[in-house]
C-alpha cells in the first residue's frame, strides 16, 4: 500500500530468530555473572550493582552482547528493516538456497516491531546502568518472548500493540507514513 | 443483540451486506485479509468490502472500539453490525457468516 517494494516475510522471521537466540544468551549469561555480594566486614548482602558504576556496570559480557541488540532494534527501527545487517545477511546467504517467496510484505510492520523491540531493551539497559538489580533480564526476556514469537509463529506485533498505544496516547497521531514507519 | 453505528461517510453500503475491514499499516495479515474479502465481494452480487485504514484515525478505532488489526464487521443492508471477526478471518469463515446474516435477513 505505502511501499513501493515489499520484502521477502521470511527475512524478519530469520533475524527474529537470531535476536531471540541472542536474546537467550543475554539472560542466561548475566544470570550466571551473579547478583549478590556478601560485604565481609558488615556480613550484609547487597547487589554487585550497587558497588559499581555506570561504566562498570556495562562492561560485562552480557551487557555488552546486550548493548549491541539494542543498537541492532535501533538500525532497524530508524534506518529501516531494509538496511538491518541480518536481512543482508538474509539475502546474501539465506535467499538463493530457498524458493522464491509467493508473496512479498510492506516493510512498515517489522519496521514498528523494531521500535519496540528498541524501546524495551534501551529502557532495560539503561535501567540496568543505573543500577536497577534484574532490569536487564527483565527486559530480554519481554524482548524474548516477541522475537520467539515473531521468528516461530509470524506473529504481528504491530496488530496486536499499535492501536492499544495510539488510542492510550502514547504514539502520536500527527506523524506521517514515514514518521510512522520509524516510530 | 443488534447495534446500529454511525459510519464515516466514505464507507458506502452493499446492497446485502457491508465488509467493513480496519487496517494499519503497520499490520501485514491486513494486507491477506484484504485480499480474501474482495474476493468474496467480488465472488457474491451485493456484497460490498470496505477496508477502513486506522493508522491516522484514532477517533474511529476507539469509536467501533477496535483493539487489534485486522479487524472486520459485518453489516447487513441497513447498516446494523451483525458480526465480528478479529484477526485474519479464512475465506470459510467469512461465507459462513455472510451466510448466516442473509439467510436470517
Amino acid at each position: 500500500m505505502t511501499a513501493p517494494v515489499g520484502i521477502d516475510p521470511r527475512s524478519p522471521r530469520f533475524g527474529a530468530g537470531i535476536t531471540a537466540v541472542l536474546l537467550l544468551v543475554v539472560i542466561f549469561a548475566n544470570l550466571a555473572e551473579g547478583w549478590w555480594v556478601s560485604n565481609s566486614a558488615t556480613g550484609v548482602t547487597v547487589s554487585t550493582l550497587s558497588l559499581q558504576n555506570p561504566l562498570q556496570r556495562l562492561l560485562s559480557p552480557s551487557v555488552l552482547l546486550f548493548a549491541a541488540l539494542v543498537a541492532l532494534f535501533a538500525w532497524g527501527a530508524f534506518a529501516g528493516i531494509r538496511r538491518h545487517p541480518y536481512g543482508v545477511v538474509f539475502r546474501a546467504v539465506i535467499r538463493p538456497r530457498l524458493k522464491p517467496p509467493t508473496e512479498l510484505e510492506d516493510p512498515a510492520p517489522p519496521t514498528f516491531a523494531q521500535g519496540v523491540g528498541f524501546i524495551i531493551t534501551g529502557v532495560g539497559l539503561a535501567l540496568h546502568l543505573a543500577g536497577v538489580p534484574y532490569a536487564l533480564v527483565v527486559a530480554a526476556s519481554a524482548a524474548f518472548v516477541a522475537a520467539f514469537l515473531n521468528s516461530v509463529f509470524a506473529y504481528c506485533l504491530g496488530c496486536q500493540i499499535y492501536l492499544l498505544l495510539v488510542r492510550a496516547g502514547i504514539l502520536s497521531r500527527k506523524s506521517g507514513s514515514k514518521g510512522a514507519a520509524a516510530a | 443483540m443488534t447495534k446500529s453505528i454511525d459510519l464515516p461517510d466514505e464507507v458506502v453500503l452493499g446492497a446485502d451486506a457491508t465488509l467493513l475491514q480496519f487496517s494499519t499499516e503497520v499490520c501485514s495479515p491486513c494486507r491477506a485479509t484484504h485480499t480474501v474479502l474482495d474476493a468474496v465481494a467480488n465472488s457474491r452480487n451485493g456484497i460490498r468490502h470496505v477496508d477502513l485504514d486506522l493508522t491516522h484515525r484514532p477517533d474511529l478505532a476507539g469509536q467501533f472500539n477496535i483493539l487489534q488489526t485486522p479487524t472486520t464487521l459485518i453489516l447487513d443492508a441497513t447498516g446494523t453490525v451483525r458480526a465480528r471477526i478479529g484477526g485474519a478471518p479464512t475465506r470459510a469463515t467469512v461465507l459462513a457468516e455472510l451466510d448466516r446474516i442473509l439467510i436470517a435477513a
